[in-house]
Formats: C-alpha cells, structure tokens, sequence
C-alpha cells in the first residue's frame, strides 16, 4: 500500500540498481505490511525507513555510469543522419510542417520587431542625469473641477522661467511646430515639419549637434538644419553660414536666416520630428508685431500657448512633487486671468517615455499610438509562433505512431529510453534549426517590403534589440525541445513486444491531446477572422461617415508665402480667383486658413458680451472667404453668409452647432445678432449658424468654431473644387495661372482626400497589419490541418473500407470521415464566437462614432472556417471516400 | 579455491534456503533464520550473502509471480544447487572432525 514514506520510497527507487529493484523494493513492502498489521503505522514506518538506509550498500546502489554518456554521443552522428533522411523519405509532411514553422518564425519576428520599435520611441536620451517630462496643461472648471481639456502645450512664459523658480528643474526647452518653406537662390524646398526652438533643446534632449553651438539658437535670425537638409539644399558646401529665407505658413512672416548649426537627423523613433530648427526669439519678434493686437509680448506670456515644453528634472524628485512645484509656480501668474474665466490651470508632467502612447491630449506633435493595438500585437506574435508550434507537434504526434516499429525494433536491441528521447529531440532540433534558417532568409528579403507596410523603418534599429533576440533565441530553442518532447514522450512509452506485435493502437490520450488543438486551432482562426471583418467594417463606417462638408475633388494649393503679399496681394488674389473659377472644370475656389485633416490648434477662450466675462469657451478659429460654405457644400442653419461689400462683416463671424450648445444659447437663431468677445480685444457679431462640420473626421467630437472672414486673404490654403474633366489639363492651368500671379512663389498642390485620409492612416496601418498577421495564422492553421488530415483519413480507411464493403452509401462515407471535424468546428464556434462579441463590444466602445454587432459579423467567419476546411480537406477526403475497398482491405 | 569457503554466517543461510525448499527468498529466509536460530539479520547483509552465494554457485534464482502485496514487484526465489548442497556437506563432514577429535580429548580434561 501507499502508505511508507514517500520521500524514502523515492530514494531507494532512484538509488537501487535496477536489476536487484524488483527483488528488494518487494522484500520491503512486504515486510512494512507485516510490520503494519503487528506494529501499526508509526513504528511500520520508522523500521522501513532504517532499512531503506540500512540497504543502500555498495553492491546495491546503481552505478552512476558515465559510460551511458558515451553512447549517447556516439550516436548523435547517426541520429543527425537519421534526421535528415526522415525528412527526406516523408517529403510531404516534412515540408508542411517546415513551411508552417517558417511562416510562423517570419510572422512573429516581424511582429515583435514592430512593438519593440514602438516600445522604444524616446529611449534613446541619457536620462541618468535627470529624468525628462513634457509638462502638459489640463484646464478644469474651478467650481466642479470637471476637466475641459488637456494639452500638450504650455505658456509662453512657461520655460523661461521654470528652471529659475522650481528647484528639482535643471534645465527647460520649448518648442513650437512651424511648418514653411526655404527660399535659397530662388529654389524653394517646402519643410512641413520645422520649429521654434531654444539653445537648451540640446541640453534636455541627447540628439547630437553635429556641428556649431546650441547657444546660437538663442539669437534670432538663426537656423539649425538637420544633415539631410542641408545636404538636400547645399550639396557639399559647406552649410554653415549660409543665407537661407525661410516664410512660416502659418504667420506668412519672412524670416532672413543664417546657417549656424547642423544636427544629426532625428531618428524615427521619437515623436519630434523635425529638419529645421529656428529661434523662439524669432517667432516673439514678430508676435509682438501686432499678433496680439494692442497687447505685447509681456501681456500675454502667460497666456500665449502652444508651446511643447520639456523640462529636465534632478532624478531623485517623485513625479507628485514635482507636479505640485510646478502648479505653485503656475499658479503664482496665472491665478487672476483664470479665476476671472472661472477656470484653474493644472501642470501636468509626463514621463518622456509614455508620450508616444499618451491618449487623450491635444494638440501633440505626433498622432499618438494605441498602446492596445501594441499589446495586441505581442500577444499575436507569441500566438502565432505557438500555433506553429502545436501544428509540429500534432503531426509528429500522429506520424509517431507509424515509427512505432522502428521504435520497437530499436528496444528489442536494447536502446535505452534515454537514447530513444534523445533521438527524437535531435529531430525536432534539426527540423526547427531548419525552418528557422529559412525564415531568417525570407526575412531579409522581406524587411523592405515590410518597412512600406508598416510606414517606419523598425528593422534599422536591430542591433538596439539584441537582448531581446537573444532571449528569443533561448525561448525558441527552449520551445522547439519541449514541443519534440511530447511526440518523443509518447513514442517510447510503449512496450516493445505489444508493438512488435501489432497490437498498438491510438493512445486514447493522443486523440484527445489532438482533438484539443484543432479545437483550439479552429477557435483562433473564427476569433481572428471575425476580427477582421469587425475592424473593416468600422474602419470603413468611420470613412464614409457624413462629415457636414464634402471634400471630393477638391485640390489644394498652398497659398503663395508672405514675401509675396505686397499691398497688391488682395486685389492679385481675387484677379487670379475669377481665372480659375472661369477655367471649364474648375468649380469653386476659395481661401481658408486650415484644411480638413490637417489639426487646428488656433483656438481662444471667448465670452458672450451679454454674459459675466468668467462663462468663457474656448473655441476653434477658422479665417475664409465668402465662398468657402458653398464650396464643401456647408449648410447654413439660421442666419446670413458673409458678404463681402458689406464692410461691417470684417466683425460678423459664423458659429457653430457645437458653439451654440457650449456657448447656451437658447437655438441657432437665439445665437443671431449676440456678439463674442475675443481676447485680442474685439467684439464679433454673430451673423449665422453652420451645421456642424468635422474636419477631422469621425474619430474625433466636434469642436466648438467661430469661424471669421478673410478680408486681408491671409490664409493658407487655396481650395479648389473640380469637375471630373481634363484634369491633367486644368492643373496644368491652374498651375501656370498661380506663377502668372504670384512670381516668386513656389507651387505645390494636392487633393484634399490624401491629407484627409492621412489621420486614419494609423489605423490603417493597424488595420493592415492586423489583418495581415490574423491571415497568416489561419494559413499556417490550415496548414496544420491539411497535414492532419492526410495521416487521420488514413487511419480512418480501414473503417471506411468495411463500411464500404458492408453497403454504405457515399454519404455516410463521407459523414465518417468529416463528423470529427464538424464536431470539434461546431464547439470551437460556440466557444469562440462570444469572446469575440466580447472583445469586439469593448473595442467598439472607446470610438465616438461605432458600428453595431451584427450576426453576418460572426457568421460570415463560421462559412470561412467552412471553407478553409473545404478546400484543404476536401479534396482528399472525397478521394479517400471513392476508394475501392479492395485496395484497402487486401493488406490485411 | 579462495571463494569455496563457507563463511558461517553465509551456511546459516544456505541451511535456510535448503530448509525452505520451494518458497526461500528475502522475506522467508529472514523469518525462517529468526525463527530457529533466533537471530534478527539486516536484510541488506541477507541479501550480500544471497548475492556472494550465488556468485559462488551455491544458490540459483528464478523470478516469481508478482504478488498484490509487494506492489506488484516480482519475488526472487533462491534454491540451492548442487555445488551448495555439496558445500554444505562440507563444511558439516569438517564440524564433525572437529568434534570428534574434543570427544576423544575427553571434554572435562579439555576445560
């Protein structure tokens, strides 16, 4: 009985020769069960225990033996040999499975070089001597401490002097986005991505200044490039020191600069991206050139926002006591304006690191990353490589019972369990050494490819990962070992003379083991395919959503740069307007100052005159012409256009739904004739209300706008709204009327649906991706399944031959060879199916705008599924079905 | 011969297996010596003569049925041989001398 000491038990066990085990292990069960019956249980087990220690003598303890060793090495040569020419004998199954491997090594590399990229962004700042955070700003109402919203950028006066007045901040730097275009020997090089910056920029950030001083940066008429700028723009001279124009898009202001630094090209790995950087002195001088109005710089540094700022704080401060240093500092300037609008002003400190992920603030330089998608990612790279992984062993499981001869053969001649174990791990390792050989080759070839799939090149920074693969290496090898494990485990189970003889017949394990991962395997591929029918569908749901303007056919052309608007401009403007009205397929044109997709940060906290100045909004503004509602086909709900010879309407503005609803008005006509102040000073007379229009789409709320007319035209862009004819030929006018009109300026148009489109592209991309990686899973899936089945039908011919012979029709031939497969897709759907839904619901829920589950969402994955079987199966199934029962039976 | 020689220990033994006929091994034997000489003997020493016995040609084994009792691990049977019985024999004829010669010698005048 059970009863002895188990440790002891074990002891003796391990320790005894096995030749005496049988023979003294037996003498001692006996004797405890005679000391059980006389002694009972406690003096029963003590004596067992003296005599386990009393037995283990020299004659009787097994022979640590090195020489088992020496076999086993000797014999690796012949295994390797082996290896390789079961793979070759068994060409079929041998390829599918190494195919399968690859495909799944491929897929799940690529994958987790992607997330490591993204994981990485911002890593690469020492940041030993001090921790850097971007301090954002959260805006709450003062009485209910309910969040209007948080932005990533900061007060003018922020930066300045921060570093004086928090003592854990050793030093600040401040950006702001700029986007322009540089003039040199009249060849213009548009650059949507440049800033304003300070000299500490090089201080709080690790990017190498290749060459000058960062203290240049400090003094206006200055202008860093990155390498592949000035290379673009100069050749091999030398950039330094040479006279570039650059005019800023947004402002239209000319800036005269001098080359003084060149830096190293951002790496792609962070969320600022910039070719171009300037002094923030520069954007000051100008600002206090009447941006403001009657107010000047030192009015309104401290309420002036839009500037990223980014402080480098002493290591040891936690995060809490930094934020409430900060809000202190804040609140010391900006505590009168705020109680006045009834509002509170809050620091909010973010850790470098998280800022590619953050969610939820406006105004970022860089559209942020989901950083689900990311874990979603990681899980499906380690998902795909275990169903791979499952596929090996199913099919090395199921062929294992055909070796069962040679296995038996080999005991017979004496090969010890161990060999045996070790035989078949050199297989797998062999087989899995291979299919990982051939997938680091496809890999190489694929990386280009994969760069313009995923939009970033994530394969230049490997060398940065190289922990990660070498930990990935071990796993892998770690994995491919277990996974030839089980196959091997089961393999030499089993008694020699019961295989010699015949009589072994699937273990009763084995098919449940291989039930539970074609169950599994099924469960993923409805779970991903259902997936991705669910994200095209809202993906597309989200793009065809009615924005309140249309935006087809319509080309931009940005708006000749400041240099060029002389007093003539207005009147040159609207001489060259008419001409491309009158062009035959041009149907509208008009200027504004933003387009759709592009996000619009110029925003300001205004108030109804009729009400306390402390009930103020913060709304978008937008600058256009009188024919810019007709143009995107923008309906007008109350009220009256603009109207250009009326000289009063230089003050009257157009609001929006949004607006009225934020702004309480009472309806849209409510709002009609009430005036806004704005913070420059003026107040604005509401003439109409627009319908709610989005600019950026579905994904994002409808802000509140005010939107203004453009009498002195400074806007950016031209909008041009075309007919379907001759377009080659229309650009072409378009084109030779704008340099007609306006010499000196560059051209540069495109259609309004790219740069629309351009703010789903992350999703896209995620889409894509996921997408592409779901359809390799259910590839290598299939393939499994296909390897399977051959080895199943097989086994199942037998059966089908008697059947056949005994009278059964095609159909219940065919009914025997599928209902295992039906079963096991009939549970997988009905487990599957509803965590999909849940999934599915929850992701739905974080969008604004979202489609409904429908049953064709889950339904349409079962007929795939169906499918997918049908085509891998099928073919030999219905062959294996025609059989003539002849063939099969007479072997037996 | 250097191994022929019967230790005393290693006759008790042998007697034992001869005694027990057809059922000796481990268990029985060391009940069967208990029994009559009344000595308790470590089964591991039992089974180093058992092993040098049979090394010596003295006792044969056979594997047995496995039983319930011992967990279903096969009982090793030990019979004596020809050269084990003769051994015996043996060493008895020269006890026998020995003790002849003593009758002889008159016990009393031997103390």
């Amino acid at each position: 009985m059970g009863q002895f000491p188990q440790p002891y038990h074990w002891l003796f066990k391990r320790a005894c020769r096995q030749e005496l085990y049988d023979e003294l292990a037996g003498d001692l069960e006996e004797t405890f069960d005679e000391n059980l019956q006389a002694y009972g249980l406690q003096k029963a087990r003590s004596i067992y225990k003296k005599e386990v220690i009393k037995m283990l003598r020299p004659s009787v303890i097994r022979p640590l033996n090195p020489f088992r060793q020496l076999r086993v090495n000797h014999m690796f040569k012949n295994y390797l040999k082996l290896s390789f020419r079961n793979l070759w004998r068994h060409k079929e199954p041998s390829l599918i499975s190494i195919f399968g491997l690859s495909t799944g090594i491929i897929a799940s590399v690529l994958m987790f070089q992607y997330t490591n990229f993204e994981l990485s962004y911002d890593s690469m700042h020492d940041e030993t001597a001090g921790k850097i955070y971007r301090v954002s700003r959260q805006t709450i109402k003062a009485a209910t401490g309910e969040q209007i919203s948080l932005n990533a950028t900061q007060f003018h006066g922020f930066q300045p002097n921060v570093a004086n007045e928090v003592p854990e901040v050793l030093s600040a730097t401040k950006l702001v986005q700029a986007s322009g275009v540089l003039t040199h020997q009249n060849e213009g090089y548009p650059v949507p991505n440049g800033m304003y910056t300070t000299g500490s920029f090089f201080e709080v950030f690790s990017f190498p200044l290749l060459d000058g001083n960062p203290e240049s940066l400090d003094q206006p008429g200055s202008v860093f490039l990155s390498q592949s700028l000035a290379q673009k723009l100069f050749g091999t001279k030398d950039p330094m020191g040479q006279q570039i124009h650059y005019n800023d898009n947004f402002s239209n202001v000319d800036l005269e600069l001098q080359v003084k630094g060149i830096f190293e090209d951002l790496p792609e790995n962070t969320h600022i991206q910039a070719e171009l950087m300037m002094s923030v002195q520069d954007q000051d001088r100008f600002a206090d050139n009447g941006w403001f109005g009657s107010m000047r710089i030192p009015d309104v540094t401290w309420r002036w926002v839009g500037f990223h700022s980014y402080i480098r704080v002493n290591p040891q401060t936690s995060r809490d006591q930094l934020a409430q240093n900060l809000n202190n500092f804040i609140q010391k300037y900006r505590e009168a304006f705020d109680q006045s609008q009834g509002r509170q002003t809050i620091a909010v400190p973010q850790e470098l690191a998280d800022l590619h992920f953050a969610q939820n603030v406006n105004g970022q330089i860089m559209p942020s990353a989901d950083p689900e998608a990311i874990q979603i990612f990681r899980l499906i790279g380690v998902l795909i490589i275990l169903i791979a992984w499952i596929n090996y062993v199913n099919m090395a499981s199921a062929r294992a019972i055909k070796r069962a001869r040679e296995v038996g053969v080999r005991k017979a001649l004496g090969a010890h369990k161990k060999e045996l174990i070790f035989q078949f791990l050199i297989e797998t390792v062999v087989f899995n050494i291979l299919a990982l050989i051939i997938a680091i080759g496809f890999i190489f070839l694929l990386i280009p490819v994969f760069h313009q799939f995923v939009g970033k090149p994530v394969f230049s920074l490997f060398q940065h990962f190289s922990a990660f693969w070498f930990n990935f290496g071990l796993i892998f090898l770690g994995g491919a070992i277990v996974s030839g494990l089980y196959p091997a485990i089961i393999l030499t189970r089993f008694e020699a003379i019961k295989v010699l003889r015949g009589i072994f017949c699937n273990s009763f394990h084995g098919i449940w083991f291989r039930r539970t991962l074609s169950f599994l395997q099924f469960g993923l591929v409805l779970l991903l395919l259902s997936g991705i029918l669910i994200i095209r569908s809202q993906l597309n749901f989200m793009m065809k959503q009615d924005l309140g303007m249309q935006m087809d056919q319509t080309l931009i052309i940005d708006a000749p740069p400041a240099f060029i608007r002389d007093s003539t401009f207005v009147a040159r403007f609207e001489t060259f307007r008419g001409v491309t009205v009158n062009i035959p397929s041009v149907r509208q044109s008009s200027i504004s100052s933003n387009i759709p997709g592009n996000p619009n940060n110029f925003g300001q906290t205004m108030y109804r005159t009729d009400r306390p100045s402390d009930e103020s909004v913060f709304v978008y503004r937008y600058s256009v012409d009188s024919h810019y509602l007709p143009l995107f086909e923008i309906d007008l709900l109350a009220g009256r256009q603009f109207n250009e010879s009326l000289k009063g309407d230089g003050r009257s503005i157009l609001i929006n739904e949004q607006s009225v609803a934020e702004l309480e008005f009472e309806s849209v006509e409510d709002a009609i004739g009430k005036k806004l102040h704005y913070p420059t000073g003026q107040d604005m007379t509401i003439i109409g209300v627009v319908r709610d229009f989005n600019p950026m789409g579905a994904k994002f709320k409808v802000d509140p706008m005010a939107i203004n007319l453009d009498t002195a035209r400074v806007g950016s862009f031209i909008n041009v709204k075309l007919g379907t004819e001759n377009l080659a030929s229309t650009l072409d006018r378009l084109e030779d009327s704008y340099r007609e009109f306006f010499p000196g300026a560059p051209f540069n148009s495109f259609f309004l649906e790219q740069n629309f489109r351009a703010v789903y592209e992350a999703d896209q991309k995620f889409r894509s991706v996921l997408e592409f990686f779901a359809l390799v899973s259910i590839f290598i899936s299939s393939l499994g399944i296909f390897g399977l089945s051959s080895f199943l039908i097989n086994q199942k011919m037998k059966e089908v031959s008697i059947r056949k012979v005994l009278g059964a029709g095609l159909g219940t031939i065919l009914n025997v060879l599928c209902k295992e497969y039906l079963f096991l897709v009939g549970i997988a759907a009905i487990v599957s199916l509803p965590i999909a839904y849940l999934i599915a619901d929850r992701w739905l829920s974080s969008f604004l705008v979202s489609i409904s589950l429908h049953p064709l969402h889950f339904v349409l994955p079962l007929a795939g599924l169906a499918l997918i079987l049908l085509i891998t199966i099928g073919r030999k199934t219905w062959h294996a079905a025609k059989v003539n029962p002849a063939v099969t039976l007479k072997n037996e | 011969m250097k191994g022929s020689y019967l230790g005393e220990f290693q006759e008790i033994v042998l007697l034992a297996v001869l005694v027990l006929r057809e059922g000796a091994y481990g268990v029985s034997i060391q009940k069967e010596i208990a029994e009559r000489t009344g000595r308790t003997i470590s089964r591991g020493a039992l089974h180093s003569a058992l092993s040098r016995l049979e090394d010596k040609g003295f006792l044969k084994s056979r594997l047995g049925e496995a039983t319930k009792v011992r967990g279903g691990k096969s009982k090793k049977y030990y019979e004596c041989s020809q050269s084990g019985v003769a051994s015996l024999h043996e060493a008895e004829a020269n006890r026998q001398q020995f003790h002849k010669s003593l009758v002889n010698l008159n016990f009393r005048s031997a103390i």
